[in-house]
């Protein structure tokens, strides 16, 4: 199965020297190998009619109805040794800290604008920056409550930051359905390891959610308002409602009434303490932003500056998020916390600046170029993919407003294997982290390993052909081995 | 409880609830044929009798140009364009318990998920009229798992107790359609009457798995008076008119506590009467009146209920001033 198997010059995160499975994947390594391959066929076609079956699906709008798809589970981990996840878990609470501390500051003093770390008008031009929520002092300070940070290791293995995503990250429920899956499915797999536990992880985020109530509220009422069932990651708020226990609401479930929210239930209306949203700022109140939006709930914005509602995430956390102040995070950690940060950026040019833009015009067929305000891996330029052609085209839009791209080198993102009916090929991967504010900062142990199953792309989004794998974090004192 | 989520799950049952009542009545109608004396009489109008029982006659003659078997069970298992069909019943259901999957038992999402797939696959690939025996057998027991795990699973709170309303809401209404449509039919015309008679209202019967039950009160004499007093008033077989309202009376009751409030007042009420009427009259009075009249009435103070039921629990599209 690992015949064909090849290295080619990138970290492979199972094997080493060639062929020598690294330290902590060699039990795993040597189960595989005695599986035979019509037995993992059989067992990979359980798992995804699992998949099918529990209707853990996301819709892709391709056509004009949506289909809906599961995403397609390989069954080799991602294994993380507890040294390892020590480090980054350091080195992301940092980041979170700092990226709290700049949102609150961006939108209160601008101590960081006025020292000149970061020039005011990325800030005040990033379209996720909103005046109408400036001056509001959130429950704890916390204007993030949930981020999934997206990690890649470069080809010496060292993890580095991708993007920060404050807003509305999703997958968590692909976390807990990749483990239940590789539980019931592959259990011998896990005969060798002691891997941390996510079961109490809901306690953590219900705890979490609660503490960032309005002060006045003993035992508050939370909800998760979602889109609807048509929304594509509807399965990971229902699934995350269900688990924290709170309410799934809908836009039109709410309604605000003399500065408070109110859901609508079988015996009247009952008042909302805290809103975990999963609808993006521009439809959440259409007295506000978006006067179209249907989903939204007017009069929420006012509730929340009055401090009677929480919105978690907090509004406008999309210009922490924003792909050109990326660039600067490491200063905000430098800034806030007085400290070097653990883990590091992607080299990133800005191509406001005309000596970065020279740099990267003359280099755009080694580079990868990012439009700021694309996501999922739409609209950008895979500069050694592409042909002269799309270079030309990509650079003529550049050309046009060059601020609002940034580039990156190529990076040769780190692979595992991944399983292909006879064969084991090496796919790249990246490990999406999910951490939460609160009471304190805390990171759930793994995350959402995406695998570009398409051999040789770079692209590990769900809606462009990715799978997902199972993340392992080890116990620093195994039991049960 | 949101009022949209008390809506889904009202939906839910009422929606998984119909399409097993449809198949119980393809399935009962396919063995008929092979049972029955006069199979030629029994040919194609009879089919015509379940889209009668559907409610839908107008969609279907506009659909077809004729009523034979192969019509009248597509149309009743898989067509979109039948509001009432199974599959529509079974898609609407799953999107019901789709919105409120936080809410209900993951096994039980699990499990209308799985039966709406495998129709799903049933609907794509060619059937004959041999698989339709398998197709119904196949609903009735996925209907028959989803309501074991709603009874083995779920605590008994406002979830529970909304589901309960529709569902034996639905089991009411469509009890006394089907009693309504074989009531109707004129039986003097046929040969051999008295077999004819006896296969009618065994198929009948059987419609609402009730034919066992019904011999153990009656004997092996099927009367057609017998048979609208098990269907109306037993109150101990649960798919008769009776038992239904009282479950939903007392899933009513269990919701409010026991106690009637100014908002609950008008659907206490309209079940009560109904509830009252069922105790108070015989079947001799009830057919006094004319069984159409009856059961017309009947049918349509189920649909009163469900009106009621709306309207105090906020339930649909909801507009608070």
């Amino acid at each position: 199965m690992f015949n064909s198997y090849k290295i080619d010059g990138y970290f492979d995160e199972m094997l080493e020297n060639g062929k020598e499975p690294r330290g902590h994947c060699k039990p795993f390594h040597e189960k595989i190998n005695e599986v035979s391959p019509e037995e993992l066929q059989s067992r990979y076609e359980l798992a995804q009619s699992d998949f099918l079956r529990q209707g853990i699906t996301f819709t892709v709008y391709s056509d004009n109805e949506g289909t809906e798809r599961t995403m397609p589970f390989d069954f080799v981990p991602k294994i993380i040794p507890p040294e390892e996840w020590q480090e980054l878990e350091r080195g992301l609470m940092q980041r979170f800290d700092a990226l709290n501390a700049f949102l609150d500051d961006v939108y209160h003093e601008q101590n960081i604008l006025k020292d000149g770390i970061i020039p005011r008008d990325i800030v005040v031009n990033c379209q996720h920056f909103f005046h109408q929520v400036a001056g509001i002092d959130l429950p704890r300070r916390q204007h993030i409550f949930m981020a999934g940070i997206d990690l890649i290791r470069d080809d010496s293995g060292e993890y580095r930051v991708l993007e920060d995503n404050l807003r509305n990250p999703s997958g968590l429920s692909y976390v807990f359905q990749n483990r239940y899956v590789m539980r019931k499915v592959y259990p011998e797999f896990f005969n060798q390891y002691s891997v941390q536990s996510l079961e109490q992880q809901f306690s953590y985020l219900h705890s979490a959610m609660a503490s960032l109530a309005p002060e006045s509220s003993q035992n508050p009422t939370i909800v998760l308002l979602t889109p609807g069932v048509h929304n594509s990651a509807y399965y990971d708020h229902s699934f995350i409602a269900q688990r924290t226990g709170i309410e799934l609401v809908e836009g039109r479930d709410l309604v605000v009434r003399e500065r408070e929210v109110y859901m609508k239930t079988a015996r009247g209306l009952k008042k909302v303490d805290v809103i975990y949203r999963r609808i993006d700022d521009e439809f959440l109140d259409p007295l506000e932003f978006r006067e179209d939006s249907l989903i939204g709930v007017p009069g929420l914005i006012d509730v929340y500056r009055a401090g009677n509602v929480s919105i978690l995430n907090g509004i406008g956390n999309g210009v922490a998020d924003d792909k050109a102040i990326y660039h600067f995070v490491p200063d905000m950690i430098r800034y806030y916390l007085n400290e070097e940060p653990l883990v590091k950026n992607v080299d990133t040019y800005l191509l406001r600046y005309e000596d970065q833009l020279n740099y990267v015009l003359d280099h755009l067929s080694e580079l990868v170029v990012k439009h700021t305000n694309a996501s999922g891996g739409y609209n950008m330029l895979i500069g050694p993919h592409a042909t002269p052609e799309e270079i030309e085209a990509y650079r003529k839009q550049i050309l046009e407003n060059p601020s609002e791209f940034i580039a990156q080198p190529t990076i040769k993102l780190s692979r595992l294997p991944a399983f292909k009916e006879d064969r084991f090929a090496a796919c790249h991967v990246d490990l999406r982290v999910f951490i939460f504010g609160g009471e304190k900062t805390h990171v759930f142990p793994g995350g959402l390993t995406r695998v570009a199953l398409k051999e040789g792309s770079l692209v590990v989004n769900s809606s462009q052909g990715g799978g997902a794998k199972d993340t392992w974090v080890l116990e620093e004192n195994p039991i049960n081995v | 409880m949101l009022s949209r989520v008390a809506d889904s799950l009202y939906w839910l049952t009422r929606n998984v609830e119909r399409a097993e009542n449809n198949a119980r009545l393809i399935a009962v109608k396919l063995t008929s044929r092979l049972e029955n004396a006069n199979p030629i009489e029994e040919m194609n109008q009879n089919w015509y009798e379940l889209i009668e029982i559907s409610g839908f006659q107008e969609v279907f003659d506009q659909k077809y140009e004729r009523s034979s078997d192969h019509n009248v069970i597509e149309f009743l298992l898989f067509s979109m364009e039948n509001p009432n069909s199974i599959l529509n019943a079974i898609t609407i259901g799953r999107e019901n318990a789709r919105a409120v999957r936080e809410i209900i038992p993951n096994e039980l999402w699990e499990s209308i998920n799985s039966f709406y797939l495998k129709l799903k696959r049933h609907s794509h690939t060619p059937w004959t009229m041999d698989d339709v025996s398998d197709i119904c057998e196949l609903v009735k027991k996925e209907s028959l798992l989803f309501q074991g795990i709603v009874e083995a699973t779920m605590p008994r709170g406002d979830a529970y107790l909304f589901m309960e309303m529709g569902k034996h809401l639905e089991r009411a209404e469509k009890a006394a359609r089907i009693l309504d449509v074989y009531y109707h039919k004129d039986l003097e015309s046929y040969q051999n009457k008295e077999i004819v008679e006896y296969h009618h209202w065994w198929s009948v019967l059987q419609s609402v798995s009730g034919h066992e039950a019904y011999i153990k009160t009656y004997r092996p004499l099927i009367k057609s008076r017998n048979v609208a007093e098990f269907f109306i008033l037993n109150a101990e077989f649960p798919r008769s008119m009776m038992y239904c309202i009282q479950k939903v009376r007392n899933a009513f009751v269990a919701l409010e506590d026991g106690h009637v409030e100014h908002y609950s007042e008008s659907l206490a009420q309209e079940l009560e009467h109904l509830a009252n009427d069922l105790y108070d009259f015989s079947i001799e009075e009830i057919l006094g009146q004319g069984a159409h009249t009856f059961l017309q009435s009947f049918q349509h103070r189920c649909m009163t209920i469900g009106m009621h039921i709306t309207k105090t629990y906020y339930l649909g599209e909801v507009v608070i001033p």
